[in-house]
């Protein structure tokens, strides 16, 4: 990587970020979710398809990602880009795995580190912006009302997120480009079977989200046999799909008519 | 004459809400300050004095917290109270009372809706 691309891919950390200054509909809720964010690192560093291979699996294992009241605050931006630049920068260092296993090990790592980083530092510096803005709303300065609440949240945010990335960044450049990285073979092989099972999780999560008590995991166990074990196509088992749902749908209406 | 908010005020309230609720989002007023934020240009056109303006702001930088963007009919309902409240109609304890009321729907609307269902649906 070079200096350039790590820059750029802190920036993107800071912008995926929840409550980053591009606002959480297009920061949070677009760059930072792991498919777009990994499209993002491949763009940057060159290799597009192999960032996708990595960024599926983890959109995957992050399906149920919601974060009421920011109570569950993780970071994802920390555990796609970086997890995605990791596997691109050491691509060919570790040789004795396939590269979507590889993946996934720095995916696991840097996934749950970022959750307690975020919550501790911008969660807890931040509160001291409240003073600064009630001191404002007392001089009655709608004029600057926006200081504490974007200057100051922005500046504690970007040393919260950038900084650290970066050095982060730098750290796994430094290993990658070090000939003597040696991961034991038995901890890789421990720590693939425990990323593989980050999908499965995902869709667990998932079944558990608020609204969905009655999820239907018959149709889900259907729709998995069906492209598993008699071969067919994904795309059009997802059509069939959507026309269970409709009549599905249609049928339960008939039933409240009545 | 009854004092207005001009769709200009209305747009920028909006951008302020739209860009920057989640900038400061901590563990005391969560997003209270953003909030406040997004007030201040509706609080601008419908108060003169300074007092006035400073009770509106002190109104609006406490304790708020919703999901931001089905939420934002929390700033379209508030905007219309003060409206209301600068031409005499209405209390500021029912600006606070309606804000709080409407956190607890909101957030469970916007995040299963908006959050759990429609970005799903759009990102794999």
């Amino acid at each position: 990587m070079s200096v350039l691309q790590m820059v750029l891919i802190a920036l993107f950390i800071y912008l995926g970020a929840s409550g980053s200054i591009v606002g959480n509909t297009i920061g949070w809720y677009c760059l930072g979710r792991p498919l777009v964010a990994s499209f993002i690192v491949g763009l940057i560093m060159g290799d597009v398809q192999t960032a996708m291979l990595v960024g599926v699996p983890l959109q995957i294992a992050y399906l149920a990602n919601v974060t009421p009241g920011g109570a569950v605050a993780w970071d994802l931006s920390y555990a796609t880009y970086i997890g995605t630049a990791t596997a691109l920068a050491l691509k060919g260092t570790v040789a004795s795995t396939p590269c979507p296993d590889r993946s996934r090990l720095y995916r696991c790592r840097f996934g749950w580190r970022s959750r307690r980083h975020h919550v501790g530092i911008h969660y807890s510096l931040d509160v001291f912006l409240n003073r600064w803005a009630e001191r404002l709303a007392e001089q009655g300065e709608t004029r600057k009302m926006w200081m504490p609440n974007v200057l100051g949240g922005q500046a504690i945010g970007f040393l919260a997120r950038f900084v650290p990335a970066l050095a982060i960044l730098a750290a796994i450049n430094a290993a990658g480009s070090s000939s003597g990285l040696n991961i034991p073979g038995w901890f890789i092989t421990g720590i693939s079977t425990f990323g593989s099972m980050m999908a499965a999780l995902g869709m667990g999560y998932h079944s558990e989200l608020p609204g969905q008590e009655e999820y239907p995991l018959g149709y889900f166990l259907a729709g998995f046999v069906l492209v598993t074990y008699f071969g067919l196509n994904t795309m059009a088992v997802a059509i069939v799909g959507i026309i269970v749902a409709f009549i599905v749908y249609a049928a339960d209406n008939r039933q409240e008519a009545f | 004459m009854a004092k207005t908010v001009s769709a200009k005020t209305l747009r920028n309230s909006f951008n302020q809400w739209f860009f920057w609720n989640g900038c400061s989002q901590q563990a005391e007023t969560m997003l209270g300050m953003a909030f406040g934020q997004s007030m201040s240009p509706v609080i601008e056109e419908l108060y003169d004095s300074k007092e006035d303006r400073a009770a509106a702001l002190k109104r609006h930088i406490t304790l708020f917290n919703t999901e931001s963007q089905v939420g934002s009919v929390c700033n379209g309902i508030a905007i219309g109270m003060e409206e209301q409240l600068a031409n005499g109609i209405g209390t500021p304890e029912s600006i606070q009372e309606a804000k709080v009321a409407l956190i607890g729907p909101t957030s469970a609307i916007g995040d299963s809706l908006w959050v759990a269902t429609i970005i799903l649906s759009c990102s794999p």
